[in-house]
């Protein structure tokens, strides 16, 4: 094997912000070999982006590399005149990053766009540039090809815009390839895809690969090894199977333990949380950056940075792999610096490996739901200019109960959040409120409604008034709302204490916001918490404590939540019931055991397979995938639509104008022309888990009579399939 | 805890100092103090001219018409011998009274339709925006000139029609500052909370629209000036024998090839100010949105 | 000012855009004629007695009152002005006895004249200047050029215009100081007295045009797709000329309608300031004279004008920006 691809040393990079510089990366030190998928993961704000900026010297203006190297196949990059800098950019390294909306000019079309690396790397002429252009596209699933060259941006979909992306990078096969949050943003099915596709690209078209994200599962997908990044140092590098399954630093090991596990639930236990947040740049702790926030810190981590030492898993089943993968030799226990390109295991802990805490924390288990029905939605319907919102939409919400309604971006699911908060009212649907029909619009709901009915939203950023002090927006609501807590002890409810309450939205954390919105919400004792994403812009280590904090206040006051989520991890870990959505229609509901034991609707299916794939977590993550496909029926992986290809064109939800079924057009296990003409029937496997489909699978019990509103007939025909 | 509350008393620091950065950094900005300066200068000048004007501005010296600068008259003397400095000092105050007066009658104005445009939206949005549209259409001078000549000449008129001209166009920044705030998370919680419109929107928008309306302000003052001074030039504001400055270039430049100082000082006077007034502005704004 | 640039939002494609951006071109010009209308013909109170002066007798006021029609109902008054308008039968001036169509006839021609000799010098210096300014922002070059460009902005055109008089014409005397040509000179000698009150009219729309520019350039330079051109090792050329410039220029399409406003008004003062024949002199002799017909039709004019314009920018860029002119129907 010859010289690593990317070879970085030592490196420290610092912003200037008002002439005030801020150290942002320190003594970062990551080689990739030949071939090589490296993982960098850390939470938002660690610097792994200025990590990769840095590397294609394309930091902003007032990002400064102090000291180090980076050496990308042999060539000191940071030695490169402008003029090598351009000719490098592109044909040795390449990069492809987040935002796929805006990462492409608007006003070239694909071809051109893609044209152009051809044309400016290799001295093509325009029509070899134009067919070169082609078979990368269709390289990378963009088939065909002709019809994609000739249109512009914005007539491509998020996951078909970032396919692009990966072919302009990957056009003149660079060394490097460095992929920085490249499915942040996309739904989890497309998310599959574009992994599938990286997958398929290794080995012919990448070579040396450096994968950023803030997805620990995503690494375990795609890496070989990984490298854990918290306030811009490198806390532990290791092979990617030995770092997560006995990691050596007790940051990678906490990060690891507060995703909830398939066997996990609110009603038994609580996520092990990560408390605090990460340091500033401008102000890092003298000693370990963790230490303030790690369970197992001694007065010695606080005065020193530990230095990255070799590591050897304490467990014998890892040492024993290490061992058989003939690793184990390279590094001594604690002994010498690390060889560059090899599978050593580094980590930055003077206590690695010791175990940190005990098993997850038991929580106060909340009483069971009751059969007292809070919310009754029928046949709720929603739609705009020309898109439907949500479509005949029905959900039962009982007494302490949490239904997770789960869905992709677009679905409907805030459509319908919206329209029971009172927010934006539906066009047609009842909802009924302990039985007694409610106004469309908040302002004509009477008061104790209002007081009972509450939402806590999806953006930490805007959910507070930033103008006012965190102590005032909540007497307002205790004021409004005929609170009887006052406000500290509504405060302490959901852990923020007086110096929070004396602190604007902009002095607060994502998390800390994101406590006060609920505190807000409860400010009433209501019966019903809608929560909109809550959790799904924070940092999962942040998560795990909002998590902890609804489980706990549901225990406390029985309080009912609809729980609306893209993230099936935290559903299955918090909900009781579950309904999923598509295309603004309820395609299956049930308890949430059951759905998620299967049988499942296949686009339920689609989405347990994106998010928890079969193998790839590990014990890390078991997930409930690839246990139950729907019945004897089930056709291929559900994933890939086409041959072999992953079906680009078909990769998000499609308009919802349609009459038979909405995921007709993605669905993996079609039946047949039935299923574009005619509205699928509800189906029950079992008792109170009903499923929409056409499949035959599902027809053993089928339930009759089950008539949407919006003028569709239910066809359940015996000889359906 | 600890760690929190280190890390909170940090960032409380931090947003203090940012409120007081914005000042600190506009005097750090050469062409703020310049301008700061300049536009001070003719705010003291306005209240004072009585005492730093070498002679009475209308004191009329038939014999001494059309005199050059000279040690006894430094900017010379006009077609009446009144001196040329003492009228330029004392032109100030017409203008600093009425451009200020319209920029703030014309940001108080659009900013109550904006808000009430952008916060109930739909048919009360749309027939407002329709009469602005409509009121952007001509031109804001033609505007005034119309405005002027049917109701007649006088300060009141002025003031009221050149601040009518703006408010639509302050009325915009607002709405469009409304609309992007209202979506935001918080005032969903309010109407949760079951709000009345009124407390939405003087207690929980107008505080966070406040930035773009302080620009608007100091932009439409830099526009006041400028419009004032235009209509004064038509002969539409402040009447002879006053010595306000665009009044005083009209008249001034049937002389122009004789005496062009008559003409120089006031067009200077009105220069300075609003180039100052413009920067001003710009300045603020910049700062706002830094 | 510095206005929020303008982008049409596409909902069902280009054509639709268009048509109902059309539409609302009549909507407009409705409320307009209702606001001149209310301005010019309801408040004045006493037509005839405003245009004969303190010592016409009452008589002779009735009688002008009735012969321009201010003794009828408003609704009818409107009806006939409005119709009369789109009809181009604009009627006589009261105070100069003439056509008002044939007194605008005669001097919207100069007035385009001496508009288009400014846009001409206008356009391309400003749009230099707000690139370069734009593409390196912060710099030396960007703050003179922004601190020189809001100063032009703020000035009134008749202080420029005063001190571009003095100093060229009257103290260096390299420009004639009025703005007509002797009758009978062909067209460069015409162009050559009117570069001065062309230049005058200059500053204004200079310092507007090269902000816009300047901000879209730079705007657009921090794009994510221009990063995207960046990495792929593109030349610098091809990525300003390619990728950044079609962005950045496009909006500032859109506010030449407000650049049209501002030559308006322009025009009145340095026609005035020029002493020269054209549609703002007479324009602001009307309003001096208390010609109110003249004054509202020429509003209207101005207004429609100005709708037009603005229109056919706004098409212009539905048609220059794919994302409008392929947004799906």
């Amino acid at each position: 094997m010859s010289g690593p691809v990317l070879d970085v040393a030592d490196l420290r990079v610092s912003y200037t912000s008002q002439s005030v510089p801020a150290t942002v990366l320190s003594r970062v030190t990551i080689t990739i070999g030949a071939g090589e998928a490296v993982g960098l993961v850390g939470e938002s704000g660690c610097g792994k982006s200025t990590l990769a900026l840095a590397v294609m010297r394309a930091l902003p203006a007032n990002g400064t590399i102090e000291a180090g190297r980076i050496a990308v196949a042999g060539t000191d990059v940071l030695a490169l005149t402008d003029h090598q800098l351009r000719a490098w950019r592109g044909s040795a390294a390449a990069m492809v990053y987040q935002d796929p909306t805006s990462s492409l000019t608007p006003t070239l079309t694909v071809g051109e766009q893609v044209a152009e690396v051809f044309r400016y790397h290799e001295g093509a002429r325009r029509r070899a540039a134009a067919e070169a252009a082609a078979d990368i596209l269709a390289q990378v699933g963009l088939t065909p090809p002709r019809q994609f060259l000739g249109r512009y941006p914005h007539q491509l979909s998020g996951g078909q815009r970032q396919r692009v992306v990966i072919a302009m990078a990957l056009a003149v096969r660079p060394r490097l390839l460095i992929l920085d949050e490249p499915t942040t943003g996309l739904d989890a099915t497309v998310q599959a895809g574009i992994l599938d596709l990286l997958e398929s690209l290794r080995g012919e078209f990448i070579d040396a690969l450096l994968f950023i994200t803030h997805n620990l599962d995503l690494i375990t997908r795609t890496c070989d090894r990984i490298n854990v990044l918290y306030a811009g140092r490198v806390l532990e590098s290791g092979p990617v199977v030995d770092v997560l399954t006995e990691p050596g630093h007790p940051y990678t090991a906490a990060l690891l333990a507060c995703v909830p596990r398939a066997q996990d639930r609110a009603a038994s236990v609580r996520l092990p949380a990560i408390p605090g947040s990460p340091p500033r740049p401008a102000d890092m702790p003298p000693g370990c950056t963790f230490a303030a926030r790690c369970g197992l810190a001694t007065t010695a981590c606080e005065t020193a940075e530990p230095p990255l030492g070799s590591y050897r898993s304490r467990a014998p089943d890892a040492r024993l792999r290490q061992g058989a993968l003939g690793l184990a030799g390279t590094a001594g226990q604690g002994g010498g610096p690390a060889r560059p390109g090899t599978a050593d295991w580094l980590v930055r802990c003077i206590r690695a490996g010791e175990p940190a805490s005990a098993s997850p924390p038991p929580g106060s288990a909340p009483p069971p739901p009751s059969t007292e029905v809070l919310l009754d939605v029928h046949g709720l319907t929603k739609r705009y200019a020309d898109v439907i919102g949500c479509d005949d939409v029905n959900l039962v919400v009982h007494r302490n109960e949490t239904l997770g309604l789960v869905g992709e971006s677009g679905s409907g699911k805030t459509t319908v959040a919206r329209a029971i908060a009172g927010l934006a009212p539906a066009d047609g649907g009842e909802i009924r409120w302990h039985d007694s029909p409610l106004a469309g619009r908040v302002a004509r709901r009477p008061r104790d409604v209002a007081r009972g009915l509450q939402l806590v939203p999806q953006h930490p950023d805007t959910t507070l008034n930033p103008r006012r002090r965190v102590g005032a927006i909540l007497a307002r609501a205790v004021k409004r709302l005929r609170g009887d807590l006052p406000v500290p002890e509504l405060a302490a409810a959901v852990r923020l204490d007086a110096h929070h309450l004396a602190s604007r939205a902009h002095q607060l954390s994502g998390g800390q916001r994101q406590r006060a919105a609920i505190a807000r919400a409860f400010a009433g004792r209501p019966e019903l918490v809608i929560c909109d994403e809550p959790v799904s812009s924070l940092d999962v280590s942040v998560q795990a404590v909002i998590l902890n904090l609804l489980a706990d206040l549901q225990a406390e006051r029985g309080t009912s939540y609809l729980f609306i989520s893209h993230d099936l991890a935290v559903v299955r870990y918090l909900a009781h019931t579950v309904a999923v959505i598509y295309g603004g229609r309820i395609v299956e509901s049930g308890p949430a055991d059951q759905v998620f034991a299967g049988p499942r609707h296949p686009y339920t299916e689609l989405l347990l397979t994106a998010a928890f794939r079969p193998g790839a977590g590990g014990a890390a993550r078991p997930g409930a995938g690839g246990a139950g496909r729907p019945g004897a029926g089930g056709a291929g992986r559900p994933a890939a639509g086409g041959a072999g290809r992953p079906a680009a064109t078909a990769d998000e939800p499609g308009p919802a104008t349609v009459t038979g079924c909405v995921f007709a057009g993605r669905c993996p296990v079609r039946v047949g022309s039935v299923c574009e003409t005619e509205p699928p029937p509800w189906r029950e496997p079992q008792p109170g888990h009903r499923i929409r489909c056409h499949h035959p699978a599902f027809a053993v019990a089928a339930v009759p009579g089950i008539q949407p509103s919006n003028g569709d007939t239910v066809l359940v025909a015996p000889g359906d399939g | 805890m600890t760690a929190i509350i280190q890390a909170d008393t940090s960032a409380a620091v931090a947003g203090r100092a940012r409120a007081h950065g914005t000042l600190r950094y506009l005097l750090r900005r050469p062409a703020f103090v310049v301008s700061a300066a300049i536009a001070l200068g003719w705010v003291v000048v306005a209240i004072a001219w009585p005492v730093l004007a070498p002679y009475p501005p209308d004191q009329v010296h038939p014999l001494h018409a059309f005199g050059r600068p000279s040690a006894a008259h430094l900017l010379g003397t006009d077609w009446l011998g009144r001196d040329v400095l003492s009228r330029t000092l004392a032109g100030s105050s017409s203008v600093l009274v009425l451009a200020p007066a319209s920029a703030l009658l014309a940001v108080a104005v659009g900013t109550a339709i904006g808000l009430t445009a952008g916060y109930y939206r739909g048919t009360v949005d749309m027939v407002l925006m329709r009469i602005t549209d409509a009121v952007v259409t001509i031109p804001g001078i033609i505007l005034d000139v119309l405005v002027l000549a049917s109701f007649g000449r006088s300060e009141l008129v002025l003031v009221l029609v050149v601040a009518a001209g703006f408010a639509p166009l302050v009325s915009r920044t607002v709405r469009a500052a409304v609309l992007a705030e209202r979506e935001r998370d918080y005032i969903d919680a309010a109407r949760l909370r079951q709000e009345p419109a009124v407390y939405i929107m003087v207690a929980e928008l107008l505080p966070n629209v406040l930035p773009p309306i302080l620009v608007e302000l100091t932009i439409r003052l830099g526009y006041a000036v400028f419009a004032v001074a235009t209509l004064s030039f038509f002969g539409l504001g402040p009447q002879q024998p006053s010595p306000d400055w665009g009044l005083t270039v009209s008249l001034g430049i049937q002389y122009v090839q004789n005496a062009p100082w008559i003409v120089l000082a006031p067009a200077a006077a009105i220069g300075s100010l609003v180039v100052s007034v413009t920067i001003l502005g710009d300045e603020i704004r910049a700062a706002v949105e830094r | 000012m510095l206005a929020a640039r303008r982008r049409p939002v596409s909902m069902r494609g280009l054509r639709g855009y268009v048509l109902r951006r059309m539409l609302l071109v009549p909507v407009t010009l409705l409320v307009v004629s209702l606001i001149v209308f209310a301005l010019a013909q309801l408040v004045p109170g006493d037509v005839g007695r405003a245009i004969l002066g303190p010592y016409a007798t009452a008589a002779q006021v009735h009688r002008l009152d009735a012969q321009l029609g201010y003794d009828r109902p408003l609704l009818v008054r409107y009806w006939q002005w409005v119709t009369g308008f789109v009809t181009g039968n604009w009627g006589n001036s009261p105070v100069l006895q003439v056509p008002i169509r044939s007194l605008i006839a005669a001097r919207i021609g100069n007035s385009l004249l001496l508009a288009a000799v400014a846009f001409v010098i206008v356009v391309p210096v400003s749009v230099l200047l707000g690139v370069l300014s734009g593409l390196r922002p912060g710099s030396q070059a960007d703050r003179a050029i922004s601190v020189t460009g809001l100063a032009l902005l703020g000035l009134p055109e008749f202080v420029g215009g005063t001190f571009l008089l003095v100093i060229v014409g009257v103290l260096l005397h390299w420009l004639p100081t009025t703005a007509q040509a002797p009758p009978g000179s062909g067209l460069a000698t015409r162009l050559h007295y009117l570069l001065l009150p062309a230049l005058a009219l200059v500053p204004v729309l200079l310092g507007y045009l090269s902000r816009m520019a300047r901000a879209g350039t730079a705007e657009t330079a921090q794009a994510p797709f221009i990063r995207t051109a960046t990495l792929k090792g593109l030349p610098r050329r091809v990525v300003l000329g390619r990728h950044l410039l079609p962005s950045a220029l496009l909006p500032t399409l859109t506010v030449v309608s407000v650049q049209v406003s501002y030559l308006v008004g322009g025009l009145v003062v340095i026609e005035e300031l020029f002493n020269y024949p054209g549609i703002g002199k007479l324009f602001l002799d009307s309003a001096l004279t208390h010609d109110i017909p003249t004054l509202a039709d020429i509003t209207m004019l101005l207004a429609a004008i100005y709708l037009i314009i603005s229109l056919l920018a706004d098409i212009g860029y539905a048609l220059l920006d794919p994302r409008i002119r392929l947004a799906p129907s």
